[in-house]
């Protein structure tokens, strides 16, 4: 019980030094809202949350995680709301700045996200987020040069998440280098073994170099991971028709119908392989 | 682990019982990473933060996977103002135990404001590391010039459509629209070639053999391609209609004819049921995906703008402008993609039309002059 007494003593010390709160219920109401939320139980978060932002109005983080919970639901006006409160009492709240960014990239002002994102950087030039944000803007334009540049800069300053590096692998992809395309997926795999989108951009990655197998044995640990990811399935799908196909060109109609027996496993609508497989009976 | 778990367990540590069962054999060493966590605690306690965090260090050396003593070492470092430290030892334990709900709140509350940047540690490159590093230098000498804005095409891949068994649209004259498309798309990839246009180009199909719809988008996503353009003639019942049009990608048809038009080029599948996006909770990087198909769909509408113009402006038919709509050859594409109907069969003029050579080049010139004309700058 003692020990107890000083847990939630240092809890509410480390609180009270972050600045989000000085009354012990504000504190009791933010660690189960912020258990509540992490669960995905996110009304009940809410509640947890209002009820802290009532207690005490200035609580940034309270209000953050409002603002966080009501992006999630998709109630963006809300959401926006809330994290414009947090900077009208902190400018240089990064969180709620970050996700006002975000907003406004959800609402297609790309340029005001930018200008967002760029006001991060000024306020704390070690933001990987605002660096990973800004380089996810140039990937989508397929503008690679830029787009390395930034996520680079994520990853110098501290970006070591597994999108990070991901979003780096399919740039390089993009520019043909697969040499540090590779590199990279590797990093996310190492980060999240389970990352299903690097696992697919890997295996075209390997299987464009020449190694089929190899491709199609990590589409297949996605299908193990996930097996209905309908990108692992087409991949593997047209893998097969276009080796099935292969052997059929050559004259060798008992391999062709095996691949196309395999096209069917991973996408049983695969009309090309419905068609040929009734033609070489 | 919930919140009431947590503080019971750090109770457990805090009277030196549950821990050290946890992690039997630490105890066997003179001074064990428990003693050191437990004497870090107390220093913690106490607020002689300096000293907690040097004991803690010595513990998590002992004693990589104790979470206890990892979380002990973020509060350390949280109070002595070291939030980098802090965060590093938070990660820590949500490493080890992702469910611990205190660390990922302390996660939370330290990344609200600006952090010092992290200490670099300069590590040997791996022989694959070294190689990326020669590619990276390299890339950044070519692309030194690439600043500008807009979305940047280099990698085309070309889609002839239908194919092999599926005819598509055929003509009372027995033109079938799978030899228009794939001749189209060849002329078109062979003239860029010829003009040395820098792009890189790749073709769903080289030859009359039918690919399946998903295939040709996954096709593009093979390369990464910045552009997926697909070929198609127009059909209908009615034999007057007659005309150009280019197509991109985008929720709702933008007129009915639109709507037709997809329901047709779309009849040979059915759509996959995992297509239906889920409602529930979204996350960042939905967003972001939300905005990469977005700005996709409006790129191509402005690529299909420019296409269009240019042929109508070279070829002798009717100008019937840009649509949107639903394909499924262009939804499953991760880059912006269009689609070309480059007459109709249905009707006898235009059919005759389309089998002419000197029609046919003059299509494809202006297909490749609108291509090229994306080279370099941002659309």
């Amino acid at each position: 019980m003692m020990t107890g007494v000083r847990i939630m003593s240092v809890l509410f010390l480390l609180m009270t030094t972050a600045g989000i709160g000085y009354a012990e219920d504000v504190n009791d109401l933010i660690f189960q809202g912020s258990a509540l939320s992490y669960e995905g139980k996110l009304e009940a978060a809410a509640t947890m949350f209002s009820r802290a932002v009532a207690l005490e109005p200035d609580n940034e983080f309270a209000m953050n995680q409002l603002g966080l919970i009501h992006a999630k639901q998709e109630k963006f006006t809300a959401a926006a709301r809330e994290f414009g409160q947090v900077l009208k009492l902190s400018p240089d709240n990064i969180f709620a700045r970050t996700w006002v960014g975000v907003l406004l990239l959800n609402d297609n002002k790309v340029e005001q996200a930018r200008e967002e994102f760029h006001k991060i950087l000024n306020l704390d030039p070690a933001n990987a987020n605002a660096y990973y944000f800004l380089g996810v803007m140039y990937a989508v334009d397929h503008n690679m040069g830029q787009a390395v540049s930034y996520l680079r800069k994520a990853q110098t300053v501290g970006s070591d998440d597994p999108e990070t590096h991901y979003r780096l692998a399919q740039a390089f992809a993009g520019m043909g280098m697969q040499i540090n395309a590779r590199l990279e997926y590797e990093r996310a795999l190492d980060l999240s073994p389970k990352f299903i989108k690097a696992l697919n951009g890997l295996g075209w990655l390997v299987y464009n170099q020449g190694d089929a197998d190899e491709g199609i044995a990590i589409w297949q640990k996605v299908l193990k991971i996930n097996a209905s990811d309908s990108e692992a399935q087409y991949n593997l799908a047209k893998v097969y028709n276009d080796k099935a196909y292969g052997a059929l060109t050559r004259g060798n109609n008992v391999q062709a119908r095996k691949w196309w027996e395999k096209t069917l496993t991973y996408e049983p609508s695969n009309k090309a392989a419905k068609y040929y497989l009734r033609k070489l009976e | 682990m919930d919140w009431m778990t947590r503080r019971k367990f750090l109770t457990a540590g805090g009277l030196g019982l549950g821990a050290a069962l946890l992690v039997p054999g630490v105890l066997l060493a003179g001074e064990s990473a428990f003693d050191l966590a437990l004497e870090g605690q107390d220093l913690l306690a106490a607020k002689e933060y300096a000293r907690a965090i040097e004991v803690l260090h010595k513990a998590v050396s002992l004693d990589v996977g104790n979470e206890w003593a990892w979380g002990l070492l973020g509060r350390a470092a949280y109070q002595s103002g070291d939030m980098r430290g802090a965060l590093t030892s938070f990660r820590k334990v949500l490493g080890l135990n992702p469910d611990d709900v205190y660390s990922r709140m302390m996660v939370d509350v330290i990344q609200q404001k600006p952090l010092p940047p992290r200490e670099k540690h300069e590590t040997p490159l791996t022989p694959l590391e070294q190689a990326a590093k020669k590619e990276e230098e390299l890339f950044h000498a070519r692309i030194s010039e690439e600043k500008g804005m807009g979305y940047q095409v280099r990698r085309l891949v070309l889609d002839p459509g239908h194919g092999g068994f599926d005819s598509g649209a055929v003509g009372l004259g027995k033109l079938q629209e799978k030899d228009v498309t794939l001749d189209l798309a060849k002329r078109t990839a062979g003239i860029l070639e010829r003009q040395k246009a820098p792009f890189e180009l790749f073709m769903t199909r080289t030859d009359d053999y039918y690919i399946p719809l998903s295939a040709r988008t996954t096709t593009a996503n093979q390369y990464n391609a910045d552009l997926f353009v697909s070929f198609h003639i127009n059909a209908n019942a009615n034999r007057q209609p007659n005309g150009l049009d280019t197509y991109f990608c985008s929720e709702k048809a933008s007129s009915k004819e639109a709507l037709r038009v997809a329901e047709f080029e779309n009849s040979v599948i059915k759509f996959d049921k995992k297509e239906l996006v889920q409602k529930g909770y979204v996350n960042i990087e939905d967003m972001l995906f939300r905005y990469e198909r977005r700005r996709y769909w409006e790129a191509g509408g402005k690529i299909a703008g420019i296409v269009q113009k240019n042929m109508a402006a070279r070829v002798s038919m009717k100008n019937r402008g840009v649509h949107s709509a639903n394909f499924y050859v262009l939804r499953r594409a991760k880059m912006p993609s269009i689609l070309l109907e480059t007459g109709f069969i249905s009707n006898p003029e235009q059919e005759a039309l389309l089998t002419q050579d000197a029609y046919r080049e003059n299509l494809a010139v202006s297909i490749a002059a609108s291509l090229s004309q994306l080279a370099g700058g941002g659309v």
